[in-house]
This record gives structure tokens, sequence and C-alpha cells, in this order.
């Protein structure tokens, strides 16, 4: 199956251009070269390259000689992350965007339209990215790693939940490798530093009562935001904000993919056990926390007492009672 | 029940409130009786039996066809409403068969929303028409949200789990009737 053209998409030769100019990253290319090797006028060369340094590419434009990249830069594009994806299922069709309304809502669409297993939905900002219940994500430009995944597994939907587990121990994980801070996980997948959250996973399924049609994994990780807006601040934050430091968004998002694929494989080879003996081995949430609870109908306090085999949430309340938590808001409490 | 086989089909219609052996009783009052429809209440209750009618196939091609089951007034204490109250009222008691509603299913543990976000409109009510792979509600299990879509066209004749509630695998949230074009 051909990749698609969707409305939106980067063009693909923008791609070849940032490729281009890396490959080369020592010399000046002209414009003229750069214009035949793609394939688009000289005037479309310099375009390109303006929205290049809007995502913060730096690119210095020689008079008369051409153009010169000065660093290999942050950028998510297509090229530069299939070089790097080998051996995994993501390589193959990858969708950039530099702006969409959210990449849940796009993946949902090809899932639909019949994209293999494996696609992967990038964008450098999101306009509507969503959360749980119609929560909006907060997805700043070039900041973020806003990516959806398109996985196609041959499971019951009964077990679907535990891929919710599998996506948040692999961003887990990936984010330790990177930078080495070792995040707390709070059920089901939320990423915490310092208690404030700084990745958020939304998962959609298609699915009959025998048979996965497809889940779509929504990771947005807020990577190099310098500061969160005013009302996110008290519960939201970044890694450079934690850090102090920027990271590299393409080495990440290139280390989330590889977990996610190692992760998912152990899921569909060994089943839930492995993911959910995991699990508690890195939250502070599986096991004697005090938390509150909010679901849609209801507000208690109780104390974590580890997950169930299909990995719904055990909660002891103060009088006793054993709750199991299917959904809702996990908050510690005080 | 002299011999009379018990139709196998009738616990998927929808008897809020109704004793079951009570049915069985008037079934048998039936085949006894050699009658073809029979109509009961009793109170705030009624039930209208009737066997399906003597069609040319052979009785062993259609062994099991559920006799119709109406039930009117008798809803369960927990709903808002009863169901039938619900019908547009142009269509008087209109039977819910079997075999002409195709119930949809929860296909995972999880909680019910009827709604894309809390106070949002809903994405069905009962009487709206239906067209294949429209979506009729979400079920959520650990921030895992599952579009509940309908397989067939039709119009929405019941919605049986009231929003934010928790769903059992496998359990009823929708009767569809589909419409008769295919």
């Amino acid at each position: 199956m051909a990749l698609r053209t969707l409305p939106g998409t980067t063009d693909r030769r923008v791609d070849k251009l940032l490729t281009l100019l890396a490959d080369n990253a020592m010399i000046v290319v002209s414009g003229g070269k750069i214009a035949r090797e793609i394939g688009v006028a000289r005037s479309t060369v310099w375009r390109w390259t303006q929205r290049l340094r809007e995502l913060g590419v730096k690119v210095k434009s020689h008079p008369r000689t051409g153009y010169q990249i000065e660093r290999v830069p942050d950028v998510l594009m297509p090229n530069m992350l299939r070089q790097r994806l080998a051996n995994t299922p993501f390589r193959k069709r990858i969708y950039h965007f530099f702006k969409i309304d959210s990449t849940n809502n796009l993946a949902l669409h090809l899932g639909h339209e019949g994209e293999p297993h494996g696609a992967v939905v990038i964008a450098e900002e999101q306009t509507a990215g969503r959360g749980r219940v119609g929560r909006s994500w907060h997805s700043e430009k070039s900041s973020g790693i806003y990516l959806t995944v398109l996985l196609r597994p041959k499971i019951s939907p009964v077990q679907a939940p535990i891929m919710t587990l599998v996506a948040g121990l692999a961003a887990r994980d990936a984010v330790a490798e990177q930078t080495g801070y070792q995040a707390d996980l709070r059920w089901p997948n939320d990423l915490l530093l310092d208690g404030k959250k700084f990745c958020g996973i939304l998962t959609e399924m298609h699915a009959e009562p025998d048979h996965v049609h497809f889940v779509i994994v929504g990771i947005g990780i807020n990577v190099n935001h310098t500061r969160m807006p005013e009302e996110l601040a008290r519960i939201a934050t970044s890694l450079r904000i934690e850090s102090g430091r920027s990271h590299s968004r393409l080495e990440l998002l290139v280390r989330l993919l590889r977990c996610l694929d190692s992760y998912y494989n152990r899921f569909l080879a060994e089943g839930a056990a492995p993911i959910l003996t995991r699990f508690a081995e890195v939250s502070s949430y599986a096991r004697g926390k005090r938390v509150r609870i909010s679901t849609a109908t209801e507000t208690y306090v109780g104390t974590t007492a580890g997950l169930e085999p299909n990995g719904l949430l055990r909660v002891e309340r103060d009088d006793g009672r054993m709750e199991v938590v299917t959904s809702g808001d996990v908050a510690e409490a005080s | 029940m002299k011999g009379k086989k018990k139709p196998a089909d009738s616990s998927d219609v929808s008897v809020a409130g109704v004793d079951l052996s009570q049915l069985e009783r008037l079934l048998a009052f039936m085949s006894q009786h050699g009658l073809e429809e029979f109509e009961y209440s009793q109170g705030d209750l009624r039930i209208r039996l009737k066997k399906p009618a003597a069609n040319s196939n052979p009785p062993s091609q259609r062994p099991m066809i559920p006799p119709e089951i109406v039930v009117a007034g008798a809803a369960p204490s927990a709903a808002p409403a009863p169901p039938m109250a619900a019908l547009p009222p142009a269509v008087p008691a209109e039977p819910l068969r079997a075999e002409d509603v195709q119930v949809v299913k929860s296909p995972i543990v999880g909680t019910f929303y009827n709604a894309p976000s809390p106070g949002a409109e809903p994405f069905v009510k009962v009487g709206d028409s239906v067209e294949v792979g429209q979506v009729l509600c979400i079920i959520e299990a650990m921030k895992l949200m599952n579009e509940i879509e309908t397989d067939v066209s039709g119009e929405v004749m019941r919605i049986f789990v009231e929003n934010a509630q928790p769903v059992e695998y496998g359990e009823p949230l929708f009767a569809i009737r589909p419409s008769r074009k295919r």
C-alpha cells in the first residue's frame, strides 16, 4: 500500500531539502543545485528554507553561493527518523505535519481507511491536541513530541487496556535512556517528574467484541518548553524545566518508538504478566499510595493495593472496602 | 408442558421486571387451548403474546421462532422512563422482536459515555436513525477509549445504559432495529 498524500502533510521535498542540507553540513550548497535535486524552483527553495528556520533549523544563506546548515537540526522529519528506526514496524509509513488539529484524529481516520500496522503520525504543532473526556493537550510548536502510532494487534479487546501500560512504560524507559531521569508512572500512564505531569497518553481503539481492528496510541511529551502556561504550571512541567537544559526531540522520539516496539512485542509474546511486573517496579502508584480517585460519578480516598491481572487498579478505601478502578482521575492524596 | 419446547430465544427480549416463569405458564396456557394470540393485563402491566403465524416453511427449518412478546408499563425502577414510553406515540406499543433487533454489546469492561465530552450532545438518542459506522458511544477502560459503532443502519430502539455508568464485558448497550432496505 502506497504512502498516502494527505492534505496538510509536509511536502516530501521539504524533507529532501533538509536531508540534503544535513548530509552536506560542511559545505555551501548552491540554490540552483538544491532546486535541481529536489525538483522545484529556486524561489521555492528560498521559501522552504524560511519555513525550516521557523522550526529552529539554523540555515545560513550565502549570497550568490547558496545555503549551509549550521548544525543537524532537531526536527522530526521522516527521512531523519527512518534512518534510525531499522528493524521496527515504524520506519515505513511516517506522516509528518508542521501543523495539525490532532495526530490522534488523523490516525483514527487512517485506521478506518485501512492503513497498515506501524503507521506513525508526527506533528510539530497541534491546534487541538486531545486528552481524556474532551480535555485538551497543550502542544506548543516544535517544543514537544506529538506522536500517534497505529497498531493492529491480534489480541482480544479484553486484553487491549494493557496497551496503555505498554505505552506508558515505553515512554518512561525512553526518557530514562535519554535524560537519566527516572520518571514516576501514575496509573495508568501519566509520566511525572517531581509530581508534575510532562507526558500524557491517549489510546483509542476500534474493535468488535471478539476482534480488535486497530489501536492508536497518542503520546504527548513536553520536552523543550521553557515554561508552561500559567494555568498548567502547578500540575505540568517539561524535561527542560526539570533538567535546566534542552534535549534532542529526534533522539527521544527514536528511543520512544524503539522502546514501544520492544514492550509491545513482549506483551504479544508473553501476555500481561511482565508488563504488570514492570509497572509495579517503576510506579509509586502501584501499591501503598494514598490516592484520591475521581470517577464520573464519585470521588473517594484510599490506598492503592496493586493491579488486577487485567491491569485495573485496586484501591482499598479507608473503611476497608476494596474498589477496582476502571477509569477516572487518580491523584496523590495528602 | 406436553412436550412443547421452551422458545430458546425468549431471553434475548427485554422483559422488564416480568417473571419469566409467569410468561412460561401463559405460553403453556396458550398452546393448551390452541390460542394464536393472548393479551393479559394486571394493574399497569400489560402482556401480549402472539404465536408466529403458520407459514409455508416446513417447521424443521424454522423451529426456534420465538413468540412475539410485548411488555408495557413494567419498567424497571432504576430506569428513568419506561422504555416503551420513549417510542413515538404514533406507533402504539410496537413490538420489539428479538429477530428484528440488533443488540450492540460492550467489547470490554469499562465506563460508558454517551457523548464525546461531559455536557456535549449525546452521540445518539432513542428514535435516532443511524448509519453503518456511526459512533454510538465510548467505553473507557484505563484511558483506552473505545468508540462503539453500529454495524447496521437503522433506528435506535433502546439505550440500556446511562451515561458514566460501568459496563461489563458483553453487556447490551443499544438495541438497533435495522432498516428494511439493505
